[in-house]
Parts: structure tokens; sequence; C-alpha cells
């Protein structure tokens, strides 16, 4: 069982995986790019909101830790730290290409859905991962 | 950080798949590490060195020096 976990880490699959996320998000970013799907209405508002977006963020976070520890006995030396500096990468990136949109271009072509933003994270994260498998990791 | 991984698995005439297997790692983890482009973790580099049967600062040359 572990070996066929272990196999799931090889390269070749990672770069397949991350292939396939390139051209999910390129596609969707296409089709998202026409106009964005209606907002849903909430049905609580106030502190129940808030709660419920801590909470699960909070859940989420716990779980990704420990598939994170997995990630990490599973993936060699070389894929894990591929993996993790393209994460870093990607969140700054993400961040820093957030903010230039709803200052430069918001109020011109409109501010992106929050699935928008996910298919962005994705193109981001595959190019950010195949640059690291190209560059290295080393600084 | 330089190694000599490249010339000790040459001495062996090990493949990088071979040496990849030995170290329980993948063929391009092998080549990152011998083309200078990933550092082994602490972990690695103790697999390394004992599959050589050599001290880590032997095979591993700290290019501050």
């Amino acid at each position: 069982m572990r070996h066929f976990l272990k196999s799931m880490y090889e390269p070749r699959y990672l770069d397949l995986l991350f292939g396939v996320l390139a051209a999910l998000s390129i596609t969707l970013i296409a089709i998202s790019a026409g106009g964005g799907a209606p907002a849903i209405q909430a049905l609580e508002s106030g502190w129940v909101k808030a709660l419920a977006l801590l909470g699960s963020a909070i859940a989420v976070t716990v779980i990704s830790t420990k598939t994170t520890d997995l990630d990490q006995k599973l993936a060699d030396d070389f894929i894990f730290m591929t993996l993790t500096k393209s994460a870093l990468i990607t969140v700054m990136a993400l961040l820093i290409w957030l903010v230039l949109w709803e200052v430069l271009f918001a109020s011109s072509l409109g501010s992106i859905p929050g699935y928008g933003v996910l298919t962005i994270l994705l193109a981001i994260w595959s190019t950010a991962y195949f640059l690291t498998r190209w560059k290295g990791t080393r600084a | 950080m330089n190694n000599r991984l490249k010339v000790l698995r040459a001495e062996r005439n090990w493949s990088q798949a071979e040496l990849a297997t030995r170290l329980e790692v993948s063929r391009q983890a092998v080549n990152a590490i011998e083309t200078g482009k990933h550092d082994p973790s602490l972990p690695l580099a103790f697999r390394i060195s004992r599959l050589f049967a050599m001290p880590i600062e032997d095979i591993f040359l700290d290019s501050a020096n």
C-alpha cells in the first residue's frame, strides 16, 4: 500500500497533474471571462456567518496540515521541496495579483468572483511548479 | 553547496536510476542534486553518506569555504 502511495508522487505523474490543472485553469478563465455566475444570496448573516467562516477555515487548515505531513512522508526530498516552494510562490503571487487587479483593472474590467480567483490560483500554481521543476529548488 | 555525487556514482558504474532506487528517491531527485539544482535534506544526506560509506562533508562541499 505504501509503495503504491509513494509511486503516486513520481515526478511524471505530478507533471501530468499540473499539466491538466494548467489546461483546466486556462479553459475556466476563458469561459468565465465572458461573464460571471450570479451571486447566491446568503440565508444567514452576521455572527453566524463569521463563525461558519472561521470554523471552516480552521477545520480545513488542520486537515491540510495532516495531509501535508502525509505528502512529506510519501514524496521524495526534491518533489516535496518543489511542491512547497511552488505553493509559496503561488500564495505570494496570488496576493500581489489580487491587489493589483483590484487597484488597476477592477474598475474597467470588473472584480473577479471567488471561483475566478480559484482558477487563477491553479494557473499560477501550475506555472510555479513547472518553473521550479526546470530551475531547481535552490535559491 | 557543491557535491561529488556524480563522481562517486560513476566510480561505481551506477546509473542515476540505480542510485535513485538505492536511495529510495526519484531519478529526477538524483539528477537535481548532481546538477546542483537541489540541496538534499539532512535525512537524505545521511542516507547518501551511509550508501557510499563516507562522511557527509566528503560528499557535500560547503561553498562558503
